[in-house]
């Protein structure tokens, strides 16, 4: 219940910062929200960033993966990746200080930094 | 005797600052999304009080001023952290520096932090606009005569 309490998801902010669309997720969230919540395991935290950056309009229609370089592979600049490392905190309820998000190049070095947050949900 | 240490350089399309002001359901005047972008590049102490001034107006021009003042202080210091050592680019954040202009209209660009660590450093900060462009030039040079002995600016006081 905490995790799904203190999920970003129920409020739906992402669609007010990448507003191409609401992802799937959104849905599924409301609709477990008297269940278990599940494991925040790294299958997970991929599947909510490859949805954060389909919504992104720079990145969406792009091929997200694990490899994938933020600024190589997905073509995003230095603002982009402000915005993108934004919409993760929101995305899983963390703070990413600015010397962390300049090491995340990656969206793998993105799941490993999240995965490694006690409090991301 | 002054020698350069490094010269970085950004360019930026004003535009795209004013369409991520614009991104939302939330006018920009309250926008959350805003707000802490705003924390996150601007400087707490000298440039976001600025910024919070023009956007409390609510007004177009009020707007604008804080799409310019946010341009330029990001391609500013997009233009200090290029001329930096690797080992300082890690610690970078772009909250810690300012940009303002002299008595003569002239910017200069101060990171009060890390000119406590490296008080020989000076940056020359040049920026221009035309159209929806803004760019920022900053060389990095190493001087004799530490900071302290600069003026409050962090430049020197000259006779124009």
């Amino acid at each position: 219940m905490l995790r799904l309490s203190c999920s970003r998801l129920l409020k739906g902010s992402r669609a007010s910062a990448f507003p191409l669309r609401v992802p799937s997720l959104v849905a599924q969230a409301q609709w477990r929200q008297y269940s278990a919540a599940p494991a925040l395991t790294k299958d997970i935290i991929q599947e909510r960033i490859v949805e954060l950056f389909e919504s992104y309009d720079k990145t969406a229609g792009k091929e997200i993966l694990p490899s994938s370089s933020f600024t190589r592979d997905l073509g995003l600049d230095s603002l982009d990746t402000v915005e993108v490392v934004m919409e993760i905190e929101n995305e899983f309820s963390i703070i990413i200080p600015d010397h962390e998000a300049d090491e995340i190049k990656t969206v793998q070095q993105a799941i490993d930094f999240i995965a490694s947050q006690d409090d991301a949900c | 005797m002054s020698r350069i240490r490094g010269l970085g350089t950004d360019i930026l399309h004003v535009s795209r600052i004013e369409k991520i002001f614009k991104r939302g359901p939330e006018p920009f005047s309250i926008s959350k999304h805003v707000t802490k972008l705003a924390e996150r590049v601007l400087n707490p102490h000298k440039e976001l009080p600025v910024f919070q001034d023009y956007r409390n107006q609510n007004t177009d021009s009020g707007f604008r001023e804080c799409v310019r003042l946010f341009a330029t202080s990001w391609a500013s210091k997009e233009a200090v952290y290029k001329c930096l050592d690797p080992a300082e680019q890690r610690k970078f954040s772009m909250a810690h520096w300012y940009k303002q202009n002299d008595q003569h209209g002239r910017p200069f660009i101060i990171g009060p932090q890390y000119s406590k660590i490296h008080p020989m450093d000076k940056f020359l900060l040049s920026v221009s606009h035309d159209a929806d462009l803004v760019t920022a030039t900053v060389i990095r040079s190493e001087d004799g005569d530490p900071i302290s002995g600069l003026s409050e600016a962090g430049i020197r006081q000259t006779t124009p």
